[in-house]
């Protein structure tokens, strides 16, 4: 055991701010004692890869027609086959890949940002701005999160733009009572009495002395959320509520190839595997993450 | 208990008629124009007069806060309106849409809970075997798979390829739906005495609700593992072996009980997305529940329909965590109100 294991458990009683959440060794630590999440960690790294570097990667543009004969199967000139357009369908699930990870990344940010803003006020606020916030969180709540994306989605115009609106406001919710309880934990501790009674202005005591010590619970939520947003963007889009063709966003192909899964299953199978992949990944990082911050969990 | 019961149903009320305003306000601020998504749909082009005419039917051309007291009005006298689209009673179309999507969830929950529970006991268990590990690995690859995907290649498999389960609707066309008692098809089915129904209402069940169960099980799999874990280092449980229980009593007598707790509640919680999924599920397998009538609502802007609906979830859904808050309330004698 390294002497900085063996501290640990002594600055974990001590509760003091700084000392005891250096959250990325605490994470790579987890990482270390649970390899799926490392697995995980690689796989979102090679969609990345793909994302970032997709163009030099793909043989043809997504939208070019009759590259290949119409509907044809998986072979080495096509390695997914070819769709009814004559689209080769593995350029379309490389050129896929930026536009999910993008969705992710923006309604975790514009989620986080609007539920830890809402949290933080209403926590640190406390009494009647409090119970309206809350109240306000409640009724977001109780609307069910599909149809409340699908609405906002559909209202602003189908777009993936308007999807990741959609989808923020239906995923903030948790962030706004994550960030509260938070809150209103730090609120109550010495060295933040220690800091008002100093006299430090409430704004500097919120954004100085509680908000760095209140995001941990955030971020692990954030992780977790980023492949359920990938995946709800897809089951949007299928739909219809989201990207439209010709885009070759994963959710939109499968619900093309729909029409063809008799006479085509690869323009159907390939774009849903690409999903599972990068879903998965987040998950197994999201879940090995959990893990090594729930002190519940710690042997 | 009655008294905490009351109170949650009073503020229960206030959350609705938040939901109420917030669904109306959602559908009033947004640029999609009801009268105009509705007017080309049915007349395949829009005349100025029959846009006009169609919002003044519609009281579009009133504004907000009138329409929405009209229609809070007709609510509390039972009158949930009419669909735009269609012209029917919304009640009427909630009432033979709403227990499609109620036996379709139960069979999910029903399925999540035979399988997600034993397989969290055993994971729990045997922490770190292979059981652990299967169960982690299957429960993470549930949470992961786009469920519309799933359904889809069900559909090429089971339907087209080897032709074992239907593949849309819920009772086969050749077939009279049961008469209706419960609005079940297996249950009214069954009260009928026509096993032929039955059957075939069953087999229409399969894939969706399997489809729908599979992200279920993984929650419910993975929530009672981690109370079983928690509940298996207590002490009263080292008590319990100590005085020589067999190992089997212990876990299913001392144990079992407690960890079951964050079970239920993860169970209520659960309803509601499986209210979601229902969504997605359901247009793929032209089930014909309120999700996909839902959807179709939004897609017009037919904004009594979604007001209904969204309604009727949100009502529902409160219910459900009422019922689970109490049930809780019984098994956790810890727990006061």
């Amino acid at each position: 055991m390294t002497a900085e294991a063996e501290i640990r458990p002594l600055a974990e009683s001590l509760k003091s701010p700084g000392m005891n959440r250096s959250l990325p060794a605490r994470i790579a630590r987890g990482l270390r004692a649970q390899p799926t999440g490392l697995v995980g960690l690689l796989l979102i790294l090679i969609y990345v890869g793909v994302a970032l570097f997709g163009k030099h990667i793909a043989p043809y543009p997504y939208d070019e027609m009759g590259v290949g004969p119409l509907l044809e199967g998986p072979s080495s000139a096509h390695l997914f086959g070819t769709d009814e357009f004559g689209r080769d369908v593995f350029s379309r699930v490389i050129l896929g890949a930026p536009i999910s990870l993008r969705i992710g990344l923006f309604v975790v940010v514009l989620a986080t940002l609007l539920g830890s803003l809402v949290g933080l006020v209403s926590g640190f606020a406390g009494g009647w701005l409090d119970e309206i916030l809350m109240r306000i969180t409640d009724i977001f709540l109780s609307v069910p999160a599909m149809i409340l994306a699908v609405t906002v989605s559909i209202a602003l115009g189908p777009s993936i733009t308007n999807l990741t609106i959609g989808i923020a406001l239906a995923r903030w919710t948790i962030y706004a009572r994550l960030m509260r309880s938070e809150v209103l934990t730090r609120k109550t501790e010495d060295y933040v009495l220690a800091a008002r009674s100093l006299g430090a202005s409430p704004t500097r005591v919120l954004l100085v002395h509680i908000l760095p010590n209140s995001y941990t619970s955030v971020l692990v939520q954030a992780t977790l959320d980023f492949g359920m947003a990938i995946l709800f963007a897809a089951g949007l889009s299928f739909i219809g509520a989201g990207a439209q063709p010709p885009s070759p966003e994963w959710g939109a192909m499968v619900a093309k190839g729909r029409d063809f899964i008799r006479v085509g299953w690869w323009i159907t199978a390939f774009p849903g595997l690409a999903i599972f992949g990068l879903v998965l990944g987040f998950n197994l990082l999201g879940d090995a993450v959990r893990d090594a911050l729930d002190p519940r969990l710690v042997e | 208990m009655s008294r905490f019961i009351a109170r949650r149903l009073f503020l229960q009320t206030f959350v609705l008629l938040g939901l109420s305003v917030l669904t109306f306000v959602l559908m009033f601020l947004v640029p999609g124009d009801p009268a105009a998504s509705v007017v080309v749909w049915s007349a395949g082009g829009v005349s100025q007069e029959a846009y006009q005419a169609f919002r003044e039917m519609w009281g579009l051309d009133k504004p907000l806060h009138e329409q929405y007291l009209h229609y809070m009005g007709n609510l509390l006298r039972g009158d949930l309106g009419k669909s735009m689209v269609s012209n029917g009673p919304i009640a009427r179309d909630l009432a033979a849409f709403f227990p499609a999507t109620v036996e379709l969830a139960v069979v999910s929950t029903f399925f999540a809970l035979l399988v997600g529970i034993p397989a969290g006991i055993a994971a729990a268990l045997r922490r770190n075997s292979l059981v652990d590990h299967v169960t982690r690995v299957i429960s993470l690859v549930g949470v992961s798979m786009p469920i519309f995907w799933l359904a889809v290649m069900g559909i090429y498999f089971f339907f087209f390829k080897w032709g074992l389960l239907p593949s849309s609707q819920r009772i086969a066309i050749s077939l009279t739906p049961p008469p209706t008692v419960t609005g079940l098809y297996t249950v009214d089915a069954l009260l009928d005495g026509d096993l032929v129904a039955f059957k075939s209402a069953l087999n229409h069940l399969i894939m969706p609700s399997a489809v729908l169960a599979l992200s279920a099980v993984a929650l419910i799999a993975r929530v009672t593992r981690s109370s079983m874990l928690e509940v298996l280092r207590q002490d009263y449980i080292r008590t319990a072996h100590a005085k020589g229980l067999r190992p089997r009593t212990v876990v299913v007598r001392h144990a079992l009980r407690n960890a079951l707790i964050p079970t239920t509640t993860a169970t209520g919680l659960m309803i509601g997305g499986l209210l979601s999924g229902a969504v997605l599920t359901e247009t793929i397998f032209a089930w014909p529940g309120i999700g996909r009538y839902a959807v179709n609502a939004i897609f017009y802007m037919d904004r009594p329909v979604v007001m209904g609906v969204t309604l009727l979830i949100g009502v529902v859904y409160s219910l459900v965590n009422l019922t689970v808050d109490i049930l809780v309330a019984f098994l956790d004698p810890r727990i006061e109100y």
